[in-house]
């Protein structure tokens, strides 16, 4: 694993750590890019336009079909796994 | 395997730095007073106006007696063009209408059903009408029912729990689960935490019609997911999902073909090739790993857009990378709404999976572990998707929704809905 270092040479050693640091400077910047927002403020993202998975039956439908015909399952709005026969 | 993950480990840092860098720039002014959104619910406000706003589940809080229920009517259809697995054909049409409810008890409290049927019928259902045991398609049905509830333990805290049971003509399911989330930072994070437990038996039902008793399934899924608000026009959630499954995880039907030129034509193969039947064999036990993500960002008062994408990965050799832009805009305002989407999602093939099996006697010429099943083959896809929404009043929408998937293995397919949904 990427974590463990023990196993890998010195060269990999500073690939692994300069990695690490673009990973975490990344993040720290996706972190730093929420800003505060406050109730009075969130008007537009209750708008009907912005709602994530708002009507169960169509996940339903829809999910179904995908895992029944991929060998993936699992992600945003999925059963992950087990429930049907149709799975792959 | 250290050159794969450092790999993976650029590559989220590549997607850290764009997010980070794309992000800032979307800030905004804008301060209306109105709604707060919680996770993937809405809360409505004392002046929350927009059609729609509110129709999504509401986990507690909502008014006593008050709740949502829907419809849906889902039609499936696949042709075979001689694609895929080249001794089946695997046309399949379904039917499926979905009824879904929930209602708030209490204050604190909200309880919810769901109930689906499947009408399926196939070229390989009526093929394996010769035998009288067989199926062909998990079943010419499916019925299922789900029914749960959500408590608010506080302004900031749910638990829910949820039961499933299925049955189909040769497979059972009974399902347990539960979640946990907690709001911060008034509303603008959300982490949720999942847990679900499946229990399944299955009738081993082979392409031939030999019955070999039934056997078991069992699959645990544990998840994680963290919403956040970005800014005032802009959320995004995250998740991972860890699903482990053991038990028989082949489908029992699927048969392998061990061609031979020099065997007769086989009847119960297509074009009566010239091969014999083994059974599939998976392995027993298979541990996935999803990672997903998706932001919607509101550009203009009339038009949001979304970037989904999921990385997954299993022990049988699969890897899929899915990625989903969308648009979705007012065609008139607050009445009639549009979702256009595209998916591309590619998948490698399964360590077991062969296209073709040479040989004379599937006995002596098939691996451990086979199968010919095209879904576990590896293809690419790019699929259309069309949702039209109709607001009839400010608590009542319709819709129709249309997708076209085209896969680079010929097997395309078709599935289309139409829904209702009501606040009461």
């Amino acid at each position: 694993m990427w974590l463990q270092t023990g196993a890998l040479d010195i060269g990999d050693m500073k690939t692994s750590r300069r990695t690490r640091f673009a990973t975490l400077l990344a993040l720290a910047a996706a972190l730093a890019s929420c800003q505060k927002v406050a109730f009075y403020e969130k008007r537009y993202l209750a708008s009907a336009l912005m709602q994530f998975d708002e009507d169960p039956t169509l996940a339903n439908f829809q999910q179904k079909v995908l895992y029944s015909r991929e060998a993936t399952t699992g992600g945003i709005g999925s059963k992950a796994g087990g429930g049907c026969g149709c799975t792959n | 395997m250290h050159q794969l993950n450092l790999r993976a480990t650029r590559a989220a840092s590549v997607a850290l730095v764009v997010l980070g860098v794309w992000l800032p720039a979307q800030s905004s002014g804008r301060t209306v007073a109105g709604q707060t959104t919680r996770g993937q619910q809405v809360v409505p406000g004392p002046d929350q106006t927009a059609p729609g706003a509110g129709l999504a589940p509401v986990e507690g809080f909502g008014e006593v007696g008050t709740g949502h229920m829907g419809f849906r009517l889902g039609f499936y259809d696949n042709g075979d063009s001689g694609d895929g697995n080249p001794f089946l054909d695997e046309s399949l049409t379904v039917i499926e209408p979905v009824a879904f409810f929930d209602y708030n008890v209490s204050r604190t409290t909200n309880v919810w059903g769901k109930f689906s049927y499947d009408n399926v019928s196939s070229a390989s259902i009526d093929r394996l009408s010769n035998f009288p045991d067989q199926s062909g398609a998990s079943g010419d049905y499916y019925f299922g029912v789900e029914g749960g509830a959500t408590w608010a333990l506080d302004g900031d805290t749910r638990i829910g729990a949820f039961l499933h049971g299925s049955a189909e003509y040769d497979y059972r399911s009974f399902g347990i689960g539960g979640s946990y989330a907690r709001d911060y930072d008034d509303d603008s994070t959300t982490l949720k935490w999942t847990g679900s437990l499946f229990f399944d038996n299955l009738d081993v039902i082979r392409f031939n019609g030999v019955e070999e008793g039934s056997d078991n399934r069992t699959s645990l899924n544990l998840g994680g997911s963290w919403y956040q608000v970005l800014n005032a026009q802009t959320h995004a959630e995250t998740g991972i999902g860890l699903t482990l499954q053991n038990g028989f995880l082949s489908t029992p039907y699927n048969a392998v073909v061990v061609e031979d030129p020099s065997l007769p034509p086989n009847p119960n193969l297509v074009g009566d090739a010239r091969g014999l039947e083994g059974t599939e064999v998976l392995p027993d036990t298979r541990a996935r790993l999803t990672l997903y993500g998706r932001v919607r960002q509101l550009w203009t008062d009339n038009i949001a857009a979304e970037l989904g994408g999921r990385l997954y990965g299993d022990d049988w050799g699969v890897f899929s990378v899915t990625l989903e832009p969308a648009a979705i805009f007012w065609i008139v305002p607050e009445v009639f709404r549009a979702r256009v989407a595209y998916r591309f999602y590619t998948q490698t093939a399964a360590d077991s999976y062969r296209a073709r099996y040479p040989g004379t006697d599937p006995a002596m010429d098939l691996p451990e572990f086979r199968t010919q099943d095209a879904d576990l083959g590896a293809f690419s896809s790019h699929a259309l998707g069309l949702r039209f929404d109709w607001f009839t009043s400010p608590t009542t929408r319709w819709d129709l929704t249309f997708d076209y998937q085209s896969r680079d293995d010929g097997l395309d397919y078709f599935f289309g809905s139409i829904g209702w949904t009501t606040n009461f």
